[in-house]
Parts: structure tokens; C-alpha cells; sequence
């Protein structure tokens, strides 16, 4: 038994096809976010950025291919709880996540 | 003294021994829901870290947490590591050069995110990486292939500018699987540095290093060692380690009193 066929173990996502690849997306709460950049800079996948007006910056995922890892290090440099990781990433074929369950944090009691 | 055991001794560097830890830990019986302890915690809030101060950690340190690397469980006690360490700012530059290098050309060989879909050009790299992708599967992840692509563009670094950066090269001959004790060691020296307040980050592509004959030669690595991974180390610029993250939980399979169960 095997939980992916052979078939499907030499299959290799494209990263920008939306049926094969689905990578990381955090929520953004804008009402907290306060614009200090700290999240945009720590990211190693460079997918966040600020906009809006001088003075009421917020941030956003950026335009374009989106390959977030979901490793929620804007959230832990947040310190206006604004952004946290929503959904992890993805894949079909040999890289498709086999028993997991949703992202969560530390727990103390199950 | 047999010629084998002198060789070792001789080797040594001077001031060896210390003072034993105070105490072993006790175990203690805890209640579910107490708050996490003093290494949970530290395991819980440590962070890859790729922003790093300019400032060079002192020697001491360095030497103090590959002391901690030195007590790691390993297969049959066989400590199939030995260390290099780089604090040299231009000898760094070179190395994340080299390795920018290397993405730059698989990433202008495979990335085929860079042309429009259904173009000849898309076609042909698309075809590159399948071949490149029977090859080496477990290497055409697509977060690797991101980072690899990043880095080609310039919008992600190799080892992120850090003051030291400790390389545990691994002895092939290791017993069983020689990567994991590599892992264990690492682990120790990750969290080593950690406890002190200082920041670490693995850096699986410094293995392009050990495809470099020049880079070999450079960092002595020589067979039957290999170079499989790097950990950079520096003093942390700004707090990327205020919140615990979210990560998935996975399925474990809970066999007890004749029964199976899945809990996550
Ligand atoms: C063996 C290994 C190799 C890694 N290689 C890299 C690397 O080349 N570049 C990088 O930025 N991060 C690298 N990482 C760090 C991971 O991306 C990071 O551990 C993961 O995203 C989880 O985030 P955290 O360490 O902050 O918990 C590596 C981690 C491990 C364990
Ligand atoms: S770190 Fe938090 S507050 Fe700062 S820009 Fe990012 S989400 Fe907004
Ligand atoms: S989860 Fe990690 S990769 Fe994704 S946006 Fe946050 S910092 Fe960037």
C-alpha cells in the first residue's frame, strides 16, 4: 500500500499553475497593522509589501507568483499581532502534504 | 600511550577540561496546561534568522557552542563531523558570490516561470526540469526552486551577510545514516546559540560548495568528508523572535492497551 501512486511520485508541480501548486497565504489584519515594514523585511520570500499613503502605510501580499513557505516569521516579528499565516502550502504529485492538519499554534492542552 | 591514542592527544588545543554542570535535571511530574519551561520555551520562540548585525561574536562564543556540538548523540557514538569555521567578511562575500552563481545559472536553465505560458522558450525549460527532475527528485521542491529562483534575482541571499558561519562537514563513513547525526549536531550548535541570545540560520545551499573543486580545496574538504550544509551565525538585528509561529500538526499513530488510534 502506498499513500501516492507511482505515478504521482514523479509528477513535479509547476509553481505557477493554481491546479499543481498552492503556496502559503496570511491573513492581514489592517486595522492593527501599523505599517512598520518589520514583517516585509524578515520574509525569505520576499512576497510582502507596504502601500497606501505616507502616513497610513499597510501591508499586502505583492502582485504576481506568490511562493510564501508558510513559515510565519511575520508573524512572530509582528508586534502588532497584524499578520499571521492562513493556510500552508501545497502541492499535487511527489510534494502533495500527506497527514498534516491545519497550522496551529503551540499547544498546552489537546 | 599506542601512536592512535597519542595522534589525539597531541591534537588537542590547550585548556580542555571544565567544571561539571551543576546539576542534572530531575524529573519533574507536571500537570497538562502548565506553562512551557525554560527549554521548551527556547525550542518554542527560536527562528531561522537572516538578518544579522554587523558585529563580529567573539571567539570564545563560537568555541563555546561547537563545545556544546561536541556532546550530540550520534549512531554507535560516531561522531562523524568535523567543524569549519569562517569569519573572514571577504572570504563570506566570495562564498555567497559562488553560491548566487549557481542559481543564477540552474535558475536561467529552469526557471520557467519566467516566460509566458505556451511560448517555445516555456516549453523547453519546462522540459529541462523534468528531465533535471528524474534526475533529482527530492531537489526540485518547489520552495527550493523559489529560493533558488529569489536569489538568482536578487531578491534573496545565500547565507544573509552573518559574522561566522559554522560548517559541520559530515564523514561519509558515518554509521547508519551519517545526515542525521549532521542534523543532531547542528541542532546542538542551533541551540547552543540560541541560549546565548544569538541568531542561526541552516543553509542547505551551501552544498553548491561542495560541487566547487576550488571550494574544496579553500575549506578542506577533503573525502571522505562532504559539505551538506552551513549554519550562519550573528548577533540578531531587530526582534523576529517576539511571537511563538503556527506549523502544521501531524497525524501519529497512538498505539496503547491493544488499540489504535490517530490523534494530530
Ligand atoms: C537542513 C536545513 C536547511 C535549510 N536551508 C536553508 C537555506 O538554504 N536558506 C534559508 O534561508 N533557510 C534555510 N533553512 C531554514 C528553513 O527555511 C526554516 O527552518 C523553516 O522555514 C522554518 O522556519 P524557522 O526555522 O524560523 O522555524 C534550512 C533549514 C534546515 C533545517
Ligand atoms: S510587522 Fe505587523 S504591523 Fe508591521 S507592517 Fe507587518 S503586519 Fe503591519
Ligand atoms: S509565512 Fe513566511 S514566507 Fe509567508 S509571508 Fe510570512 S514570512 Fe513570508
Amino acid at each position: 500500500m502506498a499513500l501516492l501512486s507511482k505515478k504521482e511520485m514523479k509528477r513535479i508541480p509547476i509553481v505557477d499553475d493554481a491546479n499543481d501548486s498552492q503556496f502559503g497565504v496570511v491573513a492581514i489584519d489592517l486595522e492593527n497593522c501599523n505599517g512598520c515594514k518589520m514583517c516585509t523585511i524578515i520574509c525569505p520570500c520576499d512576497v510582502l509589501e507596504l502601500y497606501g499613503p505616507r502616513h497610513d502605510k499597510k501591508v499586502r501580499i505583492k502582485e504576481g507568483l506568490s511562493m510564501c513557505l508558510s513559515c510565519d516569521n511575520c508573524h512572530a516579528i509582528c508586534e502588532y499581532d497584524a499578520i499571521s499565516i492562513e493556510q500552508t502550502y501545497n502541492f499535487v504529485g511527489r510534494y502533495k502534504q500527506l497527514n498534516r492538519g491545519a497550522a496551529i499554534q503551540p499547544r498546552l492542552k489537546y | 600511550m599506542s601512536d592512535i591514542a597519542k595522534d589525539r592527544v597531541d591534537a588537542n588545543d590547550a585548556e580542555e577540561t571544565e567544571q561539571q554542570p551543576r546539576r542534572a535535571v530531575k524529573t519533574t511530574e507536571i500537570e497538562e496546561g502548565d506553562p512551557w519551561n525554560t527549554i521548551e520555551a527556547a525550542f518554542l520562540k527560536r527562528r531561522s534568522i537572516r538578518r544579522f548585525k554587523k558585529k563580529q561574536v567573539p571567539a570564545h562564543m563560537i568555541r563555546r557552542i561547537l563545545e556544546i556540538g561536541r556532546f550530540a548523540p550520534s549512531q554507535g557514538n560516531c561522531q562523524p563531523w568535523k567543524y569549519v569555521v569562517v569569519r573572514d567578511r571577504e572570504t563570506i562575500t566570495e562564498m555567497e558570490n559562488f553560491c548566487a552563481d549557481m542559481c543564477r545559472k540552474i535558475s536561467g536553465a529552469l526557471d520557467y516561470t519566467a516566460y509566458k505560458k505556451g511560448t517555445f522558450a516555456r516549453w523547453r525549460s519546462e522540459t529541462f526540469l523534468k528531465l533535471f527532475a528524474k534526475w533529482r527528485p527530492s531537489n526540485m521542491h518547489p520552495v527550493p526552486f523559489g529560493a533558488v529562483n529569489l536569489i538568482a534575482n536578487d531578491r534573496f541571499k545565500v547565507f544573509h551577510h552573518p559574522p561566522t558561519i559554522i560548517i559541520p562537514l559530515m564523514d561519509t563513513r558515518g554509521i547508519g545514516h551519517p545526515e542525521i547525526d549532521l542534523g543532531i549536531v547542528g541542532t546542538n550548535i542551533v541551540m547552543a546559540a540560541h541560549s546565548l541570545g544569538l541568531g542561526t540560520c541552516w543553509v542547505g545551499l551551501a552544498s553548491f560548495l561542495n560541487d566547487s573543486a576550488e571550494w574544496r580545496e579553500r575549506l578542506g574538504v577533503e573525502e571522505p568528508y562532504q559539505l551538506i550544509e552551513a549554519i550562519s551565525v550573528g548577533y540578531v538585528l531587530g526582534k523576529p523572535m517576539q511571537n511563538t509561529v503556527a506549523r502544521e500538526t501531524h497525524e501519529t499513530l497512538w498505539i496503547e492497551d491493544g488499540e489504535k488510534n490517530l490523534i494530530y
